[in-house]
């Protein structure tokens, strides 16, 4: 009887280390081995700088917009299950897409919580995408070497902003077409536009044609090279040598080295840190004289911090999806449009400067500020370069004083667009006339 | 460390509360409650909580009505006292044993509009920002009768107030701008044909009562006899009516849609009281052709009291001033000496009609005792 609890034992065993191969002990070689053969977590470094996982250093916005993402990318899977991207009208003269979303609020156990969930979340994403891009720029983490994954992560953020506007049109209600007709009505006024325009409906006018490419846009072909940047965006971080970072931190406060776990000592050399790993890799890896007190491993501190920022996450997502409907309106009706109508309002500053003047408003300073801040940091280099005024590169510090004209020219510009949609969310009434904002407004979105 | 995993315990804690609430949201319906308090109050103990759910036929597809849900004893006769949604429906047809609407086969937003997939009372009654079709109630959802039953096949028992109302639309004079297949081809004003299925009851309540409500530009004078609320209700019930989209093709209508072949009762001789009708509005000796000119015009009896309406010029002194050639003429077309008049034009009427009208225009011969104008 014994043997053969045994021999159970052992063959539990064995199935059980085929799939983790490595134990829990807490000396370095296992929490090594936890990073490297956990699918997951092997695309984070073994080892970290202790001013990593400091709160400062990042607010956690990268963190957040990816979760966002995933968190997007499941509520739409599911949503998807029951979604048909149809404007067929049903008997009672209601397109198909839109009666899915009537079903979704009413007998779809959970649909109303899961199109929330998405709805916040793809709004949530847009904003944090800002905030992410802001935190970066006033860090300057686009310096030193980050300069090419900085338009990486532009890029990403349009087509955040993209996979949003895709998806805005596909509930088929009056704020949803309304909303994506101003937005193509300004790409219309871009040289080119109405080219652009036509490949992306499909149609001289937002219809049925719009809605499946917009679709099939916004459930597959943009979340596939989504998926594609942000993984070459976070390899391009570990290959630029991790968040960015002064030269010398050994000046600043840090978490205590107590905090990232006790690490037992198995080495050979009978010295308290392995050197190891670190010296295997070339190029911008830490020097070993000078860094490796800051060095800590990554299990578990790192992986519990980015645990919390995703249960954080969630429990936001969910807090707000419990408690406010995503907005519906009356089904899409081509021949009535609401007054005023408005775009989501990512897109709200871009419409209140398009009611300035078109062209000018909607397309030369849009493009202008994205092709910009696109290219922000070469723009930067050429400057410096033939002004000869080399000046002191300082990654990862909050406003730098060498670089307060950059930063103050970068928070004027978030201020300036924040403006505008504000002056577009709340001040814009029937007409686009000005009204205060508790004043009663019949039609348009938000 | 051990700060991170509290955060992490609480943080996770909230959101398998959240978790939670979310499931409970979804799983607690309001109709749930009903249908076990409509079971509890029928004494019923074996049932099942279900959404009840009638799929009304249309030609080639169906509709969606999931309202008996939560009136669930919309057509059981042993439930006229239960409270709120649970009670049964009044009868619609009056005066039958047994009233042909099956609610089982239609549903309630046939007639009720709202919207019939929801569950939840606000969106069912269609109370959300934007929805087209709100809930019709009461009386005036007889409205509805016609998406099925003929309009043109007289009287709907049970369609009264909607009755009145197409009364009125002719006595009120207001086929003699707006045109309705079938009862006018005016062209003075927008199109009602299909005045149901584009606007709401209120929009078209609202519009009769104040005309620059939702077009600034309109010309249509404000009625006098828009104070009568019930008045208006009936109007824009039988506005609501018209509607181009029905339920029913014309084999599978209750009552056809076969149009009765038109029975063109004209006044073919020329008396005066047949001109006081066409100027009242109402129907002489059954005649189909109509007048209504007392809702813009008043006139003096011969003791000089006012009647009418103030929106046209007053014709007490018309036939003696113009003579009956001019009044004549303007009668059909009136812009021909007021260009910016705008009277409909009478084109339709025949000469028996038109020469009646001038016979009872000139009845009219008050005139001012001098003696006591002078003495003022």
């Amino acid at each position: 009887m014994n043997e053969l609890i045994e021999s159970a034992k052992g063959y539990g065993n064995k199935i059980f280390t085929s799939i983790v191969k490595h134990g829990f002990d807490n000396t370095g070689l296992t929490k090594s081995k936890i990073m490297f053969s956990n699918v997951l977590l092997h695309i984070q470094p073994v080892k970290i700088h202790k001013r990593t996982v400091k709160f400062k250093t990042t607010l956690g916005l990268g963190l957040i917009t990816t979760y966002m993402f995933v968190a997007l990318a499941v509520t739409g899977v599911v949503l998807m299950f029951h979604y048909v991207p149809s404007t067929a009208l049903g008997p009672d003269g209601l397109p198909d897409a839109y009666s899915r979303m009537l079903n979704l609020r009413s007998n779809v156990f959970w649909g109303d919580f899961m199109r929330n969930m998405h709805r916040w979340a793809a709004h949530g994403m847009v904003a944090f995408v800002a905030l992410h891009m802001l935190r970066v720029y006033l860090t300057g983490a686009h310096r030193g070497g980050r300069e090419f994954n900085w338009v990486i992560g532009c890029i990403l953020g349009l087509l955040t902003v993209f996979l949003s506007y895709t998806g805005y049109l596909l509930p088929w209600d009056q704020l949803a077409f309304w909303g994506v007709k101003v937005g193509t009505e300004i790409a219309r006024l871009a040289p080119g536009g109405a080219i652009i325009r036509g490949i992306l409906l499909g149609d001289g006018d937002v219809g049925g044609e719009a809605l499946i490419r917009f679709y099939v846009l916004h459930v597959a072909v943009l979340p596939a090279i989504m998926g594609g940047l942000i993984a070459w965006h976070f390899w391009r971080i570990r290959k630029d040598g991790g968040l960015a970072r002064p030269a010398d931190t050994s000046g600043e406060k840090q978490i205590p080295d107590a905090d990232f776990g006790e690490v037992r000592n198995n080495s050979v050399f009978k010295s308290s840190r392995s050197y190891k790993l670190v010296e295997l890799v070339k190029g911008n890896e830490p020097k070993v004289n000078e860094e490796v007190d800051q060095m800590m491993f990554a299990w578990p501190k790192l992986i519990i911090r980015e645990l919390l920022v995703f249960v954080g996450v969630m429990v936001l997502l969910s807090f707000v999806s419990v408690f406010f409907d995503a907005p519906l309106e009356g089904p899409a009706d081509p021949t009535y449009p609401t007054n005023p109508a408005k775009a989501p309002w990512y897109f709200l500053g871009l419409q209140e400067l398009t009611s300035y003047d078109g062209f000018i408003g909607g397309i030369v300073i849009p493009g202008l500020l994205a092709g910009g801040v696109m290219v922000l940091p070469y723009i930067e280099m050429f400057f410096e370069s033939f002004s000869k005024t080399y000046r002191k590169n300082i990654p990862g510090v909050w406003f730098a004083k060498e670089r307060a004209l950059e930063n103050a020219l970068f928070i004027g510009m978030y201020i300036f667009m924040l403006a505008l949609i504000i002056i577009g969310v709340y001040f814009r009434g029937e007409n686009w006339a000005i009204i205060y904002p508790w004043e009663q407004v019949a039609g348009g979105g938000h | 460390m051990l700060k991170d995993y509290r955060i992490l315990a609480v943080l996770a804690f909230l959101g398998f509360v959240l978790f939670a609430l979310s499931l409970k949201k979804s799983a607690e319906k309001d109709y749930i409650g009903y249908q076990k308090e409509y079971y509890s109050l029928l004494g019923e103990e074996d049932f099942s909580v279900e959404i009840k759910q009638v799929n009304v036929k249309t030609p080639g597809s169906i509709m969606v009505d999931r309202c008996q849900t939560c009136h669930i004893g919309a057509s059981n006769p042993d439930a006229v006292d239960y409270p709120g949604p649970l009670a049964a429906h009044p009868p619609i047809v009056p005066g039958v044993e047994k009233d042909p609407h099956d609610f089982n086969k239609m549903g309630c937003a046939v007639c009720h509009d709202g919207n019939g997939r929801a569950l939840e009372m606000h969106d069912a009654h269609g109370e959300y920002h934007g929805w087209p079709k709100p809930m019709l109630l009461g009386k005036t959802s007889q409205a509805n009768c016609f998406r099925c039953h003929a309009q043109e096949g007289g009287e709907l028992a049970g369609a009264e107030h909607f009755e009145w109302g197409r009364e009125l639309y002719l006595e009120k004079a207001c086929w003699g701008c707006h045109a309705i297949d079938g009862v006018s081809n005016a062209k003075q004003a927008p199109e009602l044909t299909n005045a149901g299925g584009k606007h709401t009851y209120d929009y078209l309540h609202e519009s009769v009562i104040y005309p620059k409500a939702n077009d600034e530009n309109s010309k249509m004078p404000k009625f006098d006899w828009v104070e009568d609320e019930e008045m208006v209700s009936a109007i824009a019930t039988y506005l609501k009516g018209q509607q181009v989209m029905k339920l029913r093709s014309a084999d599978a209508a209750p009552i056809g849609y076969v149009k009765p072949a038109s029975i063109e009762n004209r006044i073919g001789m020329a008396s005066v009281e047949a001109g006081r009708a066409l100027f009242a509005g109402v129907s002489y000796e059954g005649s189909t052709s109509r007048g209504g000119c007392i809702n813009c015009h008043a006139w003096r009896n011969d003791d000089g009291d006012i009647s009418g309406g103030h929106i046209g010029p007053e014709l007490t002194w018309t036939i003696r001033n113009r003579g009956r050639a001019w009044v004549k003429d303007h009668i059909v077309n009136s812009r021909m000496h007021a260009p910016d008049s705008i009277m409909p034009s009478f084109k339709q009427y025949n000469e028996a009609e038109l020469e009646s009208l001038v016979m009872y225009l000139s009845t009219f011969n008050y005139a001012p005792n001098l003696a006591e104008t002078e003495s003022l």
